[in-house]
Protein backbone atom coordinates (compact mmCIF):
# COMPACT_ATOMS: atom_id res chain seq x y z
CA UNK A 1 0.00 0.00 0.00
CA UNK A 2 0.90 3.42 -1.21
CA UNK A 3 2.22 6.10 1.66
CA UNK A 4 -1.74 7.37 2.50
CA UNK A 5 -0.82 11.62 3.43
CA UNK A 6 1.54 13.93 1.79
CA UNK A 7 3.25 16.38 3.75
CA UNK A 8 3.05 19.07 0.87
CA UNK A 9 5.30 21.92 2.95
CA UNK A 10 7.90 21.08 5.63
CA UNK A 11 6.42 23.58 7.86
CA UNK A 12 3.49 22.37 7.59
CA UNK A 13 1.25 21.67 10.48
CA UNK A 14 -1.43 19.29 8.27
CA UNK A 15 -1.07 15.92 6.08
CA UNK A 16 -3.09 15.79 3.24
CA UNK A 17 -4.97 11.84 2.52
CA UNK A 18 -3.69 10.68 -0.98
CA UNK A 19 -5.96 8.40 -0.72
CA UNK A 20 -8.78 6.72 1.94
CA UNK A 21 -7.19 6.59 5.15
CA UNK A 22 -8.90 4.17 7.48
CA UNK A 23 -9.61 5.10 11.32
CA UNK A 24 -6.36 4.11 12.88
CA UNK A 25 -4.10 3.70 10.12
CA UNK A 26 -0.55 5.32 11.01
CA UNK A 27 -0.34 8.17 9.12
CA UNK A 28 3.54 9.33 10.11
CA UNK A 29 5.80 6.12 10.62
CA UNK A 30 8.37 8.26 12.58
CA UNK A 31 5.80 9.50 15.08
CA UNK A 32 3.73 6.68 15.31
CA UNK A 33 0.90 9.19 15.03
CA UNK A 34 -2.54 7.35 13.79
CA UNK A 35 -5.66 8.71 11.68
CA UNK A 36 -8.53 9.67 13.89
CA UNK A 37 -10.49 9.48 11.41
CA UNK A 38 -11.45 7.63 8.23
CA UNK A 39 -11.39 10.24 5.38
CA UNK A 40 -11.32 10.26 1.82
CA UNK A 41 -8.57 11.71 -0.77
CA UNK A 42 -8.17 15.50 0.15
CA UNK A 43 -8.70 15.69 3.35
CA UNK A 44 -6.60 17.27 5.86
CA UNK A 45 -4.83 15.34 9.54
CA UNK A 46 -3.04 17.38 12.29
CA UNK A 47 0.64 16.23 12.01
CA UNK A 48 0.71 16.62 16.15
CA UNK A 49 -1.33 17.86 18.64
CA UNK A 50 -2.96 21.73 18.40
CA UNK A 51 -4.19 23.81 20.70
CA UNK A 52 -7.26 26.17 19.71
CA UNK A 53 -6.48 29.47 18.22
CA UNK A 54 -3.64 27.72 16.28
CA UNK A 55 -3.24 28.56 12.72
CA UNK A 56 -3.57 25.82 10.42
CA UNK A 57 -0.66 25.84 7.81
CA UNK A 58 -0.96 23.77 4.13
CA UNK A 59 1.24 24.67 1.43
CA UNK A 60 3.31 26.68 3.69
CA UNK A 61 0.43 29.49 4.15
CA UNK A 62 -2.00 30.21 6.81
CA UNK A 63 -5.30 28.80 5.89
CA UNK A 64 -7.53 29.47 9.16
CA UNK A 65 -7.58 29.08 12.54
CA UNK A 66 -8.80 26.00 15.34
CA UNK A 67 -12.22 26.88 17.20
CA UNK A 68 -10.89 23.57 19.53
CA UNK A 69 -7.92 21.88 19.81
CA UNK A 70 -7.04 18.74 18.23
CA UNK A 71 -4.96 15.79 19.00
CA UNK A 72 -2.58 14.06 16.70
CA UNK A 73 -3.88 12.16 13.80
CA UNK A 74 -7.65 14.40 14.30
CA UNK A 75 -9.83 15.02 11.20
CA UNK A 76 -9.11 19.06 10.21
CA UNK A 77 -12.22 20.41 8.24
CA UNK A 78 -15.28 22.70 8.73
CA UNK A 79 -16.04 21.29 12.41
CA UNK A 80 -12.83 22.53 14.01
CA UNK A 81 -11.08 25.31 11.29
CA UNK A 82 -12.66 28.81 11.17
CA UNK A 83 -11.61 30.81 8.01
CA UNK A 84 -9.26 34.11 8.88
CA UNK A 85 -10.75 35.74 5.87
CA UNK A 86 -14.21 36.98 6.15
CA UNK A 87 -16.07 34.10 8.00
CA UNK A 88 -18.84 34.49 6.09
CA UNK A 89 -17.23 33.15 3.22
CA UNK A 90 -16.24 30.00 4.42
CA UNK A 91 -18.21 27.06 3.86
CA UNK A 92 -20.03 26.33 7.25
CA UNK A 93 -22.08 23.09 7.46
CA UNK A 94 -26.32 23.95 7.94
CA UNK A 95 -26.69 24.18 11.76
CA UNK B 1 19.67 24.93 -26.82
CA UNK B 2 16.50 26.44 -27.77
CA UNK B 3 16.37 28.50 -31.71
CA UNK B 4 14.14 30.65 -31.72
CA UNK B 5 12.70 33.30 -34.98
CA UNK B 6 14.38 36.43 -34.28
CA UNK B 7 11.81 39.75 -34.70
CA UNK B 8 12.27 43.55 -35.09
CA UNK B 9 11.51 44.14 -31.21
CA UNK B 10 14.59 41.91 -30.29
CA UNK B 11 11.83 39.58 -29.02
CA UNK B 12 12.08 35.67 -30.19
CA UNK B 13 9.71 32.94 -31.21
CA UNK B 14 9.46 29.24 -30.52
CA UNK B 15 7.10 29.02 -33.38
CA UNK B 16 6.69 30.88 -36.94
CA UNK B 17 3.05 30.81 -37.02
CA UNK B 18 1.11 32.88 -39.93
CA UNK B 19 -2.31 33.99 -38.13
CA UNK B 20 -5.20 34.35 -40.13
CA UNK B 21 -7.52 36.61 -38.67
CA UNK B 22 -11.27 37.28 -38.77
CA UNK B 23 -12.20 40.71 -37.83
CA UNK B 24 -15.51 39.92 -37.73
CA UNK B 25 -18.29 37.03 -37.01
CA UNK B 26 -19.19 37.37 -40.38
CA UNK B 27 -15.69 36.80 -41.65
CA UNK B 28 -14.95 33.85 -39.78
CA UNK B 29 -16.14 30.75 -42.23
CA UNK B 30 -14.20 32.60 -44.86
CA UNK B 31 -11.61 32.70 -42.65
CA UNK B 32 -11.54 29.02 -41.23
CA UNK B 33 -11.61 28.17 -44.91
CA UNK B 34 -8.33 29.81 -45.55
CA UNK B 35 -7.02 28.11 -42.58
CA UNK B 36 -8.01 24.61 -43.47
CA UNK B 37 -6.65 25.27 -47.62
CA UNK B 38 -3.59 25.68 -46.16
CA UNK B 39 -3.05 22.18 -45.11
CA UNK B 40 -0.42 24.16 -42.87
CA UNK B 41 0.06 23.09 -39.14
CA UNK B 42 1.56 26.09 -38.15
CA UNK B 43 -1.11 27.84 -39.61
CA UNK B 44 -3.22 29.66 -37.10
CA UNK B 45 -7.04 30.90 -37.18
CA UNK B 46 -7.57 34.02 -34.16
CA UNK B 47 -10.46 36.33 -34.07
CA UNK B 48 -12.65 38.55 -32.90
CA UNK B 49 -16.22 37.87 -33.39
CA UNK B 50 -17.87 41.23 -32.20
CA UNK B 51 -19.70 44.29 -34.66
CA UNK B 52 -19.38 46.78 -32.54
CA UNK B 53 -15.55 48.64 -31.48
CA UNK B 54 -13.83 47.33 -28.08
CA UNK B 55 -10.97 48.94 -27.30
CA UNK B 56 -9.50 46.09 -25.05
CA UNK B 57 -10.12 43.77 -28.06
CA UNK B 58 -8.28 45.94 -30.52
CA UNK B 59 -5.02 45.92 -27.97
CA UNK B 60 -5.47 42.16 -27.60
CA UNK B 61 -5.41 41.45 -31.54
CA UNK B 62 -2.70 43.89 -31.79
CA UNK B 63 -0.88 42.00 -29.37
CA UNK B 64 -1.36 38.42 -30.81
CA UNK B 65 -0.79 39.97 -34.54
CA UNK B 66 2.85 40.88 -33.12
CA UNK B 67 3.64 37.97 -30.97
CA UNK B 68 6.83 36.80 -30.90
CA UNK B 69 5.25 32.97 -31.88
CA UNK B 70 3.96 35.02 -34.56
CA UNK B 71 5.36 35.36 -38.42
CA UNK B 72 2.81 36.94 -40.26
CA UNK B 73 -0.61 38.10 -40.49
CA UNK B 74 -3.27 37.50 -43.27
CA UNK B 75 -6.90 39.77 -42.05
CA UNK B 76 -9.87 38.56 -43.24
CA UNK B 77 -12.72 41.54 -43.51
CA UNK B 78 -16.20 41.55 -44.33
CA UNK B 79 -15.83 44.86 -45.36
CA UNK B 80 -18.15 47.19 -42.92
CA UNK B 81 -17.80 46.24 -39.44
CA UNK B 82 -16.29 48.70 -36.91
CA UNK B 83 -12.44 46.83 -36.55
CA UNK B 84 -10.07 49.01 -37.14
CA UNK B 85 -8.28 46.41 -39.84
CA UNK B 86 -6.26 49.34 -41.61
CA UNK B 87 -4.61 50.24 -37.90
CA UNK B 88 -3.93 46.51 -37.41
CA UNK B 89 -2.41 45.68 -39.95
CA UNK B 90 -0.16 48.96 -39.70
CA UNK B 91 0.86 47.89 -36.51
CA UNK B 92 1.48 44.27 -37.85
CA UNK B 93 4.14 45.69 -41.12
CA UNK B 94 5.78 48.52 -38.57
CA UNK B 95 6.63 45.20 -36.57
CA UNK B 96 8.22 44.01 -39.49
CA UNK B 97 6.13 41.32 -40.38
CA UNK B 98 4.46 40.34 -43.59
CA UNK B 99 0.37 41.53 -43.58
CA UNK B 100 -2.32 41.32 -46.14
CA UNK B 101 -5.86 42.01 -45.78
CA UNK B 102 -8.73 40.66 -47.59
CA UNK B 103 -11.98 42.51 -47.75
CA UNK B 104 -14.71 40.00 -48.84
CA UNK B 105 -17.17 42.73 -49.95
CA UNK B 106 -14.43 43.78 -52.42
CA UNK B 107 -12.50 40.63 -52.96
CA UNK B 108 -16.33 39.67 -54.38
CA UNK B 109 -17.47 37.25 -52.28
CA UNK B 110 -17.03 33.44 -50.27
CA UNK B 111 -15.27 31.60 -52.88
CA UNK B 112 -13.44 34.59 -54.36
CA UNK B 113 -11.75 35.64 -50.74
CA UNK B 114 -11.16 31.72 -50.06
CA UNK B 115 -8.94 31.44 -53.26
CA UNK B 116 -7.14 34.86 -52.55
CA UNK B 117 -6.73 33.92 -49.48
CA UNK B 118 -4.74 30.54 -49.79
CA UNK B 119 -2.55 32.89 -52.30
CA UNK B 120 -1.80 35.37 -49.30
CA UNK B 121 -1.55 32.80 -46.84
CA UNK B 122 1.47 31.28 -49.42
CA UNK B 123 3.05 34.53 -49.67
CA UNK B 124 2.90 35.25 -46.41
CA UNK B 125 4.71 32.01 -45.23
CA UNK B 126 7.31 32.27 -47.78
CA UNK B 127 8.35 36.18 -46.21
CA UNK B 128 7.74 34.55 -42.85
CA UNK B 129 10.04 31.27 -44.07
CA UNK B 130 12.98 33.87 -44.34
CA UNK B 131 12.99 35.11 -40.72
CA UNK B 132 16.20 34.59 -39.21
CA UNK B 133 16.60 31.58 -36.32
CA UNK B 134 19.00 32.30 -33.64
CA UNK B 135 19.87 30.50 -30.57
CA UNK B 136 17.55 31.79 -27.06
CA UNK B 137 18.41 32.17 -24.04
CA UNK B 138 16.09 30.92 -21.22
CA UNK B 139 16.04 34.42 -20.28
CA UNK B 140 14.21 35.43 -23.57
CA UNK B 141 11.09 32.94 -22.74
CA UNK B 142 7.91 34.13 -21.41
CA UNK B 143 5.81 30.99 -19.99
CA UNK B 144 2.28 31.37 -18.46
CA UNK B 145 -0.12 28.91 -15.82
CA UNK B 146 -3.71 28.24 -15.79
CA UNK B 147 -5.92 25.83 -13.79
CA UNK B 148 -8.97 24.86 -15.44
CA UNK B 149 -11.62 21.74 -14.16
CA UNK B 150 -10.18 21.66 -11.14
CA UNK B 151 -10.61 19.07 -8.31
CA UNK B 152 -9.40 17.84 -4.80
CA UNK B 153 -6.16 16.89 -6.48
CA UNK B 154 -5.27 20.29 -8.17
CA UNK B 155 -3.94 22.04 -5.36
CA UNK B 156 -1.90 19.34 -4.02
CA UNK B 157 -0.33 18.01 -6.87
CA UNK B 158 0.02 19.22 -10.45
CA UNK B 159 -0.38 23.45 -8.57
CA UNK B 160 2.54 23.42 -6.24
CA UNK B 161 4.59 21.28 -8.87
CA UNK B 162 4.32 23.78 -11.56
CA UNK B 163 5.21 26.30 -8.79
CA UNK B 164 8.03 24.48 -8.30
CA UNK B 165 9.22 24.42 -12.21
CA UNK B 166 8.00 28.47 -11.66
CA UNK B 167 10.60 28.82 -9.05
CA UNK B 168 13.26 27.41 -11.39
CA UNK B 169 12.35 28.93 -14.95
CA UNK B 170 12.62 32.31 -12.53
CA UNK B 171 16.14 31.57 -11.12
CA UNK B 172 17.19 30.81 -14.95
CA UNK B 173 15.76 34.43 -15.69
CA UNK B 174 12.95 33.12 -17.39
CA UNK B 175 9.49 35.46 -17.44
CA UNK B 176 6.83 33.91 -15.30
CA UNK B 177 3.01 34.69 -15.72
CA UNK B 178 0.22 34.01 -13.39
CA UNK B 179 -3.54 35.05 -13.01
CA UNK B 180 -6.92 34.76 -12.41
CA UNK B 181 -7.59 36.99 -9.32
CA UNK B 182 -10.92 35.62 -8.52
CA UNK B 183 -9.34 32.40 -7.40
CA UNK B 184 -6.90 34.02 -5.37
CA UNK B 185 -9.40 35.57 -3.05
CA UNK B 186 -7.77 35.19 0.50
CA UNK B 187 -4.09 35.06 -0.57
CA UNK B 188 -3.86 38.70 -1.11
CA UNK B 189 -1.53 39.84 1.95
CA UNK B 190 0.56 36.85 1.30
CA UNK B 191 1.05 38.00 -2.24
CA UNK B 192 1.49 40.94 -1.50
CA UNK B 193 4.18 40.81 0.53
CA UNK B 194 6.10 38.67 -2.20
CA UNK B 195 5.74 42.03 -3.74
CA UNK B 196 9.13 44.18 -4.64
CA UNK B 197 8.46 47.42 -3.50
CA UNK B 198 5.40 48.22 -0.70
CA UNK B 199 3.33 49.67 -3.65
CA UNK B 200 2.86 47.11 -5.71
CA UNK B 201 1.88 44.50 -2.46
CA UNK B 202 -1.13 47.40 -1.78
CA UNK B 203 -1.55 47.31 -6.17
CA UNK B 204 -1.98 43.11 -5.96
CA UNK B 205 -4.97 43.72 -2.99
CA UNK B 206 -6.72 46.06 -4.44
CA UNK B 207 -6.35 43.98 -7.68
CA UNK B 208 -7.80 41.15 -5.50
CA UNK B 209 -10.59 43.59 -3.85
CA UNK B 210 -11.58 44.03 -7.20
CA UNK B 211 -11.72 40.46 -8.08
CA UNK B 212 -14.30 39.77 -4.98
CA UNK B 213 -16.75 42.76 -6.02
CA UNK B 214 -16.65 41.78 -9.35
CA UNK B 215 -17.91 37.83 -8.09
CA UNK B 216 -20.03 38.96 -5.79
CA UNK B 217 -21.59 41.54 -8.78
CA UNK B 218 -22.63 38.45 -10.24
CA UNK B 219 -23.37 36.74 -7.81
CA UNK B 220 -20.83 34.35 -8.03
CA UNK B 221 -19.25 32.71 -4.68
CA UNK B 222 -15.96 31.22 -5.83
CA UNK B 223 -16.73 28.42 -3.03
CA UNK B 224 -18.77 24.99 -3.79
CA UNK B 225 -20.10 22.17 -1.95
CA UNK B 226 -17.96 19.72 -4.30
CA UNK B 227 -14.87 22.33 -2.75
CA UNK B 228 -15.63 20.60 0.86
CA UNK B 229 -16.34 17.34 -0.46
CA UNK B 230 -12.74 17.22 -1.92
CA UNK B 231 -11.16 18.28 1.56
CA UNK B 232 -11.33 21.93 1.07
CA UNK B 233 -12.56 23.99 4.62
CA UNK B 234 -11.93 27.19 4.11
CA UNK B 235 -11.63 29.94 0.97
CA UNK B 236 -7.89 30.80 1.65
CA UNK B 237 -7.21 27.22 1.00
CA UNK B 238 -9.19 27.30 -1.88
CA UNK B 239 -7.38 29.98 -3.46
CA UNK B 240 -3.59 28.97 -1.79
CA UNK B 241 -3.88 25.63 -4.10
CA UNK B 242 -4.40 27.81 -7.06
CA UNK B 243 -2.02 30.04 -5.60
CA UNK B 244 0.35 27.51 -5.45
CA UNK B 245 0.95 27.52 -9.21
CA UNK B 246 3.02 30.88 -8.70
CA UNK B 247 5.60 29.17 -6.95
CA UNK B 248 7.50 30.81 -4.60
CA UNK B 249 9.79 33.86 -6.16
CA UNK B 250 8.94 37.47 -6.04
CA UNK B 251 6.25 39.03 -7.20
CA UNK B 252 7.53 42.00 -9.66
CA UNK B 253 4.30 43.35 -11.41
CA UNK B 254 1.00 43.18 -12.59
CA UNK B 255 0.11 43.32 -16.17
CA UNK B 256 -3.16 43.41 -17.74
CA UNK B 257 -4.24 41.88 -20.73
CA UNK B 258 -2.00 42.57 -23.74
CA UNK B 259 0.65 44.40 -21.71
CA UNK B 260 3.93 43.02 -22.29
CA UNK B 261 6.38 42.78 -18.82
CA UNK B 262 9.81 43.37 -18.82
CA UNK B 263 12.75 40.46 -19.12
CA UNK B 264 12.85 38.59 -16.35
CA UNK B 265 10.51 37.69 -12.92
CA UNK B 266 7.04 36.79 -12.02
CA UNK B 267 3.92 38.88 -13.18
CA UNK B 268 0.55 38.48 -12.02
CA UNK B 269 -2.11 38.93 -14.41
CA UNK B 270 -5.26 40.95 -13.98
CA UNK B 271 -7.95 39.43 -16.10
CA UNK B 272 -10.98 41.36 -13.92
CA UNK B 273 -12.32 44.03 -15.85
CA UNK B 274 -12.66 47.22 -14.56
CA UNK B 275 -15.06 49.20 -13.52
CA UNK B 276 -19.03 48.36 -13.51
CA UNK B 277 -19.99 44.75 -14.36
CA UNK B 278 -20.80 45.47 -18.05
CA UNK B 279 -19.83 42.41 -20.08
CA UNK B 280 -20.64 39.94 -18.02
CA UNK B 281 -18.18 36.80 -16.67
CA UNK B 282 -14.39 38.38 -16.55
CA UNK B 283 -13.31 35.11 -19.11
CA UNK B 284 -16.17 32.70 -20.05
CA UNK B 285 -13.95 29.68 -20.69
CA UNK B 286 -10.13 28.89 -19.84
CA UNK B 287 -9.09 29.61 -23.77
CA UNK B 288 -10.38 33.19 -23.06
CA UNK B 289 -7.52 33.51 -20.35
CA UNK B 290 -5.14 31.56 -22.31
CA UNK B 291 -5.66 33.97 -25.41
CA UNK B 292 -5.08 36.70 -22.57
CA UNK B 293 -1.50 35.12 -21.14
CA UNK B 294 -0.53 34.82 -24.89
CA UNK B 295 -1.50 38.53 -25.57
CA UNK B 296 1.17 39.46 -22.97
CA UNK B 297 3.77 37.45 -25.07
CA UNK B 298 3.73 34.27 -23.10
CA UNK B 299 5.10 31.39 -25.94
CA UNK B 300 3.61 28.59 -24.13
CA UNK B 301 1.14 27.68 -21.06
CA UNK B 302 0.94 25.30 -18.62
CA UNK B 303 -2.04 24.24 -17.98
CA UNK B 304 -3.15 22.16 -15.11
CA UNK B 305 -6.39 19.86 -14.82
CA UNK B 306 -7.92 17.51 -12.27
CA UNK B 307 -11.28 16.38 -13.72
CA UNK B 308 -9.10 16.65 -17.50
CA UNK B 309 -9.22 19.39 -20.07
CA UNK B 310 -8.21 18.63 -23.45
CA UNK B 311 -7.46 21.88 -24.90
CA UNK B 312 -4.50 23.61 -26.59
CA UNK B 313 -4.18 26.89 -28.13
CA UNK B 314 -3.81 28.81 -31.29
CA UNK B 315 0.02 30.50 -31.54
CA UNK B 316 1.31 29.17 -28.27
CA UNK B 317 1.28 25.86 -27.49
CA UNK B 318 0.15 24.41 -24.07
CA UNK B 319 1.09 21.99 -22.31
CA UNK B 320 -1.05 19.95 -20.02
CA UNK B 321 -0.35 18.87 -15.89
CA UNK B 322 -2.71 16.28 -14.84
CA UNK B 323 -3.39 16.32 -11.38
CA UNK B 324 -5.56 13.43 -10.47
CA UNK B 325 -4.39 9.61 -10.68
CA UNK B 326 -7.65 8.42 -12.04
CA UNK B 327 -8.11 11.03 -14.69
CA UNK B 328 -4.60 10.47 -15.66
CA UNK B 329 -5.37 6.54 -16.56
CA UNK B 330 -8.68 7.98 -18.81
CA UNK B 331 -7.42 10.80 -20.33
CA UNK B 332 -3.22 10.19 -20.60
CA UNK B 333 -3.53 10.69 -24.18
CA UNK B 334 -4.20 13.99 -23.86
CA UNK B 335 -1.64 14.92 -21.35
CA UNK B 336 1.80 15.91 -21.33
CA UNK B 337 2.53 15.32 -17.50
CA UNK B 338 0.97 13.05 -14.93
CA UNK B 339 1.12 14.45 -11.72
CA UNK B 340 -1.04 12.09 -9.86
CA UNK B 341 1.95 9.66 -9.54
CA UNK B 342 2.53 12.09 -6.61
CA UNK B 343 -0.80 10.75 -5.22
CA UNK B 344 0.33 6.66 -5.86
CA UNK B 345 3.77 7.29 -3.98
CA UNK B 346 5.50 6.66 -7.65
CA UNK B 347 7.41 10.44 -8.19
CA UNK B 348 7.43 13.33 -5.60
CA UNK B 349 6.74 17.37 -6.20
CA UNK B 350 9.91 18.02 -7.16
CA UNK B 351 10.44 15.14 -9.44
CA UNK B 352 7.34 16.67 -11.24
CA UNK B 353 8.23 19.75 -10.87
CA UNK B 354 11.49 18.93 -12.77
CA UNK B 355 9.58 17.14 -15.41
CA UNK B 356 7.68 20.05 -16.33
CA UNK B 357 10.79 21.91 -16.60
CA UNK B 358 12.12 19.58 -18.94
CA UNK B 359 9.43 19.79 -21.24
CA UNK B 360 9.25 23.73 -21.26
CA UNK B 361 12.60 23.41 -22.92
CA UNK B 362 12.14 20.80 -25.07
CA UNK B 363 8.25 22.53 -26.63
CA UNK B 364 10.48 25.17 -26.55
CA UNK B 365 12.88 23.78 -28.33
CA UNK B 366 10.37 22.79 -31.02
CA UNK B 367 8.90 19.27 -29.89
CA UNK B 368 5.08 19.16 -29.98
CA UNK B 369 3.30 19.42 -26.63
CA UNK B 370 0.19 16.65 -26.64
CA UNK B 371 -2.51 19.32 -27.52
CA UNK B 372 -0.30 20.58 -30.28
CA UNK B 373 0.25 17.52 -31.87
CA UNK B 374 -3.51 16.29 -31.37
CA UNK B 375 -4.10 19.80 -33.66
CA UNK B 376 -5.70 22.00 -30.72
CA UNK B 377 -5.84 25.51 -31.91
CA UNK B 378 -8.46 26.84 -29.72
CA UNK B 379 -8.88 30.62 -30.00
CA UNK B 380 -11.46 32.72 -28.68
CA UNK B 381 -12.01 37.02 -27.21
CA UNK B 382 -14.69 38.53 -26.24
CA UNK B 383 -15.71 42.03 -24.96
CA UNK B 384 -14.10 43.74 -21.97
CA UNK B 385 -12.98 47.36 -20.73
CA UNK B 386 -9.68 47.85 -18.83
CA UNK B 387 -8.02 51.27 -17.31
CA UNK B 388 -4.30 51.45 -17.81
CA UNK B 389 -2.20 49.86 -15.25
CA UNK B 390 -1.40 51.84 -12.57
CA UNK B 391 2.42 53.56 -11.92
CA UNK B 392 2.96 50.83 -9.09
CA UNK B 393 2.24 48.43 -11.14
CA UNK B 394 5.42 47.43 -13.18
CA UNK B 395 8.63 49.01 -10.82
CA UNK B 396 10.92 47.54 -13.48
CA UNK B 397 9.25 49.08 -16.50
CA UNK B 398 7.47 47.26 -19.05
CA UNK B 399 5.12 48.12 -22.12
CA UNK B 400 1.56 49.08 -20.84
Amino acid sequence: MSAPVILLNPIDNVLVAVRRVALGEVIDPQSGVASAASVPLGHKLARYALPQGAVVIKLGVPIGILNAPVAAGAHIHSHNLDSAYTRAMAFREKP
Amino acid sequence: MITGWLRADGRKGIRNVVAVAYLVECAHHVARRVVEASADPHVHLIGFPGCYPNEYAAKVMRAIATHPNVGGVVLVSLGCESFDRTALAEAVLASGRPCEVLVIQHEGGTAATIAAGRAAVARVRAAADATARVPMALDELVVATICGGSDGTSGITANPAVGLAFDRLVAAGATCLFEETGELIGCETIMADRAITPELGAEIEACVAKAEAYYRTLGLGSFAMGNAEGGLTTIEEKSMGAYAKSGASPICGIVKPGDVPPRGGLYLLDVVPDGEVRFGFPNISDNAEIVELIACGAHLTLFTTGRGSVVGSAISPVIKVCANPDTARHLMADMDINAGRILLGEATLQDVGDEIFDRVLAVAGGAESVSEALGHREFILTYKAFSPIGPACLPRGGRA
